[in-house]
């Protein structure tokens, strides 16, 4: 049974690299294949899955923080309304019907990335309104992309209303377990304004403290299986090292295409379990 | 590599706004970058290195936990309460050198990163005086601790 861990390693690699580009946690990825192909306990490959989004989240941040490609200022202010949200999602999550939410959620992605694709053909250097919230926090800031060869400077808008996005992203992820990330990058590139880079970059860095809020739950109900989440956690890590090497040299509009896919996949896999 | 680009704090700014002010602004995130950034580095490294050792233990060790089919798939399929998953369990496991305390002391180690990672960040903005980060970091680190608490009391 050598070759679980090999393949599940191969498979984790994977998705720890489309994770760190995209700034998700590469459950999308982790918990089908354990379920599907693995046939493993679901409670254990969500278990699995928490683990993914806490190493892409510290795989990767460590490089994107060091070339000043993550907002930090940004992140850990809108970290606030995550960790907040991901509390109250544990606990209204009796009160609400799953398949409800999946629905709702699902259409709301389905919306993110018809929005997002638009974006392609807006005019990018259309003015940013004036946020007197981001002036206060000095959360404007400028990065260098590798892709275009030149240094990007860019204003934050919307600080508030991105903070009660954020909100809500981290009540979805306390509630469902999953999705954080497909909701907090929308919110940074539609609302804020970030670059599409930066948005992923930051998502990234604040996706494992979500997920290390409810960790600790999944590790004392006993669903952090050292034999499924060891390969899981190495193989994720290496694949978020790498693709943290990657990320400055691609272009905004190809992370920005690539996420839109990811986000439809995503989104459809809710509806179907919103209506199955 | 990129970041030698951002190393001179007066590129970022441009030459049009190289006021002083500014660039101490700029001098100080970069420090807070770096030193968080090497917190994220050593605890995926380290959480790396003693999962590795761990599932290397359980092959020589234990060979059965992962060789077997039977073994294993019974394993997977079926949440048992054979590993620790409770901190003294895995200190004792610890102790005796067993394969599955080292693999969750290593996930451990990796779960506590992001955490130790708004720690320090605190500190860190502590040190700047910086009057709006200082309580946003220890809001979120409160935030944590208590989601631990409660999950402790609820899981």
């Amino acid at each position: 049974m050598g070759s679980f861990v090999v393949e599940l390693f191969f498979i984790c690699v994977v998705a720890g690299l489309a994770g760190s580009l995209l700034g998700i946690g590469g459950g999308i990825i982790v918990v089908p294949v354990l379920t599907l192909v693995f046939h493993v306990d679901i409670r254990l490959a969500i278990g699995a899955s928490i683990i993914s989004v806490i190493a892409t989240s510290s795989g990767a941040a460590a490089a994107y923080v060091k070339e000043h490609l993550t907002n930090m200022r940004v992140g850990m202010f809108l970290e606030v309304a995550t960790t907040t949200g991901a509390i109250t999602g544990a606990y209204v999550a009796g009160l609400v019907s799953q398949k409800v939410l999946y629905v709702v959620f699902g259409v709301i992605l389905a919306y993110s990335a018809v929005q997002m694709f638009r974006g392609h053909f807006r005019n990018t250097e259309r003015p940013v309104p004036k946020d007197a919230l981001a002036d206060r926090l000095q959360l404007h800031d400028a990065y260098f992309d590798e892709a275009e060869g030149r240094e990007i400077r860019y204003k934050v808008t919307h600080t508030k209303f991105g903070l009660f996005l954020m909100y809500i992203a981290g009540m979805v992820s306390g509630l469902l377990g999953i999705g954080s990330g497909a909701l907090k990058v929308p919110a940074m590139d539609l609302a804020m304004r970030l670059p599409m880079k930066v948005s992923t970059a930051t998502s990234n860095f604040m996706i494992g403290v979500t997920a290390a809020a409810s960790a600790g739950v999944y590790f004392a109900r006993g669903e952090i299986d050292p034999f499924v989440a060891a390969p899981v956690a190495a193989g994720v890590l290496v694949g978020a090292v790498g693709g943290s090497r990657v990320l400055p040299r691609l272009k905004n509009g190809f992370i920005r295409s690539l996420f839109v896919v990811v986000l439809l996949v995503i989104s459809i896999e809710m509806l179907y379990k919103g209506v199955a | 590599m990129a970041r030698k680009e951002l190393v001179d704090a007066s590129q970022v700014l441009g030459d049009d706004s190289r006021s002083e002010a500014l660039r101490k602004q700029l001098e100080r995130i970069q420090r807070a970058e770096s030193v968080i950034s090497a917190v994220l580095r050593i605890g995926v490294l380290l959480s790396l290195l003693v999962v590795v050792v761990g599932v290397a233990v359980s092959f020589v060790g234990k060979p059965g936990t992962y060789l077997h089919n039977n073994a294993i798939n019974k394993a997977l399929l079926t949440r048992s309460s054979d590993y620790p998953h409770s901190l003294s369990a895995v200190f004792s496991g610890l102790s005796h050198f067993q394969g599955e305390a080292i693999i969750v002391f290593g996930l451990i180690i990796l779960l506590a990163t992001p955490i130790l990672r708004v720690l320090v960040s605190a500190v860190i903005f502590a040190f700047q005086r910086d009057r709006y980060f200082v309580p946003v970091t220890v809001f979120v680190f409160l935030v944590l601790v208590t989601s631990f608490l409660l999950g402790k009391a609820g899981g």
